[in-house]
């Protein structure tokens, strides 16, 4: 059974290679969007498993989506995922350094961490 | 006391000093002079006298009894020359009374008197009846008896002679003794005015060259740096004054260096004041650009990892060679990401997590990463201890990481094998103890017109590619946060030794 992931990241070109391997995988059916608003409303929509949520984009940043997804009954329970470039090496390896209590990686990152990760966020019950 | 006066007092001291002296060989020259002259004047004309009315009576007798002898009884008696001797004996008998007067033993010159009178009388009378044609008979008998009055007299003149022989004597041993006493005086008085002379001129010399001596030792001292130092010279002559010039002197200079240091320290904190300003802005700036180059590089890279996982998972392993060319894609995307991720630890440091740990903790934990990533190779590792119980409150796993950076660094100098030695030591630097970690290769060391720019951001001497230019700036920053600092030393073909110094409070915390 696949699994639905929302990406909201800015970078078109990013978000269409990561569909393309999340997709690869068979086991993820990826929805994407490029602003963070419509991100908002994409997952009120599609209800994904999980959302891989870009920090930085034009309009509403990726803290300011977090907050409006936890508004929404049916989006407040969704697992997110940080994508940022502007971390340090060290904050990836620390799991206090969580942005809002959420789990993020850096990029540039490989197809393989990144389903690791997808792996251990759904399979945790939802906070 | 001033100067001209203390000269002189001295010399006055010193005439005063010859005077006396002059005074006391004058008095006892004057009274050896006395001495003598009494020895002429009184004692020599009495003996003189006293002898020569001995002669003269001695004469007197003979001639009576000469002209008694039978052989001259005929001739006609000479009267003239029996007057002339009547006449010196009492010239004698004049001067003797004359010397007489003052001479001591009056008795005994009385008892002269009486008996030179007895004697001229007898002889009177024996010269008249001589004379007169007296009885032949009677003129014998008053011969004998000028005989015995002549010798009453001889015996007195004797004994009074004796007397004044002794008196002579005495009189030129008491000269004799004058004489050696006065020379002795001398000879005593000279030795006190030489003693005298010297000590005062030691005197008046040590009192005025003391203060000149003691000054110029002084000027010495603080002409060797020493402006605090005051010269402790008083008085109230010119020395005092020159020497309360001094100190004056001293005390403006010593102001004047102390203004000039502390405007030159005000002006050094003020320039390194500046330095910092510009070196925070600069970090600053730089932190602002590699956060946006980081945010710009790390997408375009993100995507192109992305296509990459894309295109090999469509190449799948029949196509190798589009494989190689990925993995080659893939690698350069990981090098540039490393060079942005170091930007950014560089531009943005951690905050500090400082916990207290064991050096020997942190050693061994680093040791311990490089020996399972197989980082070591050829080189053989030892490590030293020193620390005692000292531990260092510290951000551990960025220390980690800066002595993580600096081993792999020694071991990157080393490309054919060597010894990588890790030492810990703790030392006083200044007021200041110090925690120390000494990081040590037998590398090819560093050349040393590279010294200077080591720790500057983006400099590297590994041609390689090996680097990013931004390990050493990075370990000196996270080792500055800590209060500490990151010193290398290195000498060509001979390996180079870097040395992480933190801070530490003596009761065991690092501050």
């Amino acid at each position: 059974m696949t699994q639905v992931i929302l990406v909201i990241d800015d970078e078109a070109d990013f978000t269409f290679f990561v569909k393309k391997n999340l997709e690869a995988t068979g086991q993820y059916q990826v929805v994407v969007c490029n602003d963070g608003a419509q991100g908002v409303q994409r997952a009120r929509q599609h209800r994904p498993d999980a959302i891989l949520l870009d920090v930085m984009m034009p309009g509403m940043p990726g803290e300011e989506v977090v907050n409006e997804l936890k508004k929404h009954k049916e989006t407040e329970r969704i697992p997110v995922v940080f994508l940022t470039a502007l971390v340090r090496p060290d904050e990836t390896a620390q799991s206090s350094n969580l942005i809002g209590g959420h789990r993020f990686i850096a990029k540039p990152v490989k197809i393989s961490e990144l389903t690791a990760l997808l792996r251990s966020v759904t399979a945790a019950p939802r906070a | 006391m001033r100067l001209k006066q203390k000269l002189s007092t001295g010399f006055l001291a010193m005439a005063l000093g010859l005077c006396a002296l002059g005074a006391v060989w004058t008095h006892r020259v004057t009274a050896i002079q006395a001495r003598v002259n009494r020895f002429a004047n009184l004692t020599t004309p009495l003996l003189v006298a006293l002898g020569q009315l001995k002669a003269a009576s001695l004469d007197m007798a003979v001639s009576g009894y000469h002209l008694l002898a039978p052989a001259h009884q005929e001739e006609p008696v000479d009267v003239e020359r029996l007057q002339e001797l009547e006449a010196k004996y009492r010239e004698w008998m004049a001067l003797f009374a004359g010397a007489a007067e003052k001479a001591k033993q009056q008795k005994l010159l009385a008892v002269v008197r009486q008996e030179g009178e007895a004697f001229h009388r007898r002889w009177r009378e024996f010269l008249a009846a001589q004379v007169g044609g007296a009885a032949a008979d009677a003129t014998p008998a008053r011969l004998a008896e000028v005989g015995a009055a002549q010798r009453r007299l001889q015996r007195v003149l004797d004994k009074a002679m004796g007397i004044q022989v002794e008196q002579l004597k005495a009189e030129r041993a008491s000269v004799a003794r004058s004489v050696v006493l006065a020379r002795r005086l001398s000879l005593a008085a000279s030795a006190a005015a030489l003693l005298l002379a010297v000590g005062l001129g030691l005197f008046v010399a040590g009192s005025i060259a003391r203060p000149i001596i003691r000054l110029s030792v002084d000027a010495g001292i603080v002409g060797g740096g020493s402006l605090s130092h005051r010269t402790a010279v008083r008085g109230r002559d010119e020395i005092g004054a020159l020497a309360a010039s001094f100190n004056r002197m001293t005390e403006r200079l010593e102001q004047t260096t102390v203004s000039k240091d502390r405007l030159m320290k005000a002006y050094e904190e003020l320039q390194r004041a500046q330095q910092q300003l510009i070196q925070s802005e600069k970090l600053a700036a730089l932190g602002r650009f590699s956060a946006g180059v980081a945010h710009e590089v790390k997408n375009p890279l993100a995507i192109i990892l992305s296509g990459v996982d894309c295109l090999r998972e469509q190449a799948g392993s029949s196509n190798q060679e589009v494989v190689a060319s990925l993995d080659i894609i893939e690698r350069s995307v990981q090098r540039a990401d490393t060079i942005v991720r170091d930007l950014l630890k560089f531009a943005r440091p951690s905050p500090l997590q400082a916990e207290a740990i064991n050096p020997s903790e942190l050693v061994d934990g680093t040791v311990a990463l490089l020996t399972h990533s197989g980082s070591l190779k050829e080189t053989a590792l030892v490590t030293r201890y020193g620390h005692g119980e000292t531990r260092m409150t510290v951000d551990k796993n960025q220390l980690q990481q800066v002595l993580l950076n600096l081993m792999m660094n020694a071991i990157d100098a080393m490309p054919s094998g060597g010894t990588l030695t890790v030492s810990t030591s703790v030392a006083d630097e200044g007021e200041q103890a110090m925690c120390r970690i000494d990081v040590a290769d037998t590398g090819t060391g560093i050349a040393p017109e590279h010294l200077p720019k080591l720790f500057e951001p983006f400099y590297t001497t590994k041609r390689d590619k090996k680097g990013t230019g931004l390990g050493l700036s990075i370990s000196k920053t996270i080792v500055e946060s800590h209060g500490g600092t990151l010193s290398l030393a290195s000498e060509v073909g001979k390996g180079t030794v870097v040395t992480i110094a933190v801070p530490i409070n003596r009761r065991g915390g690092v501050g």
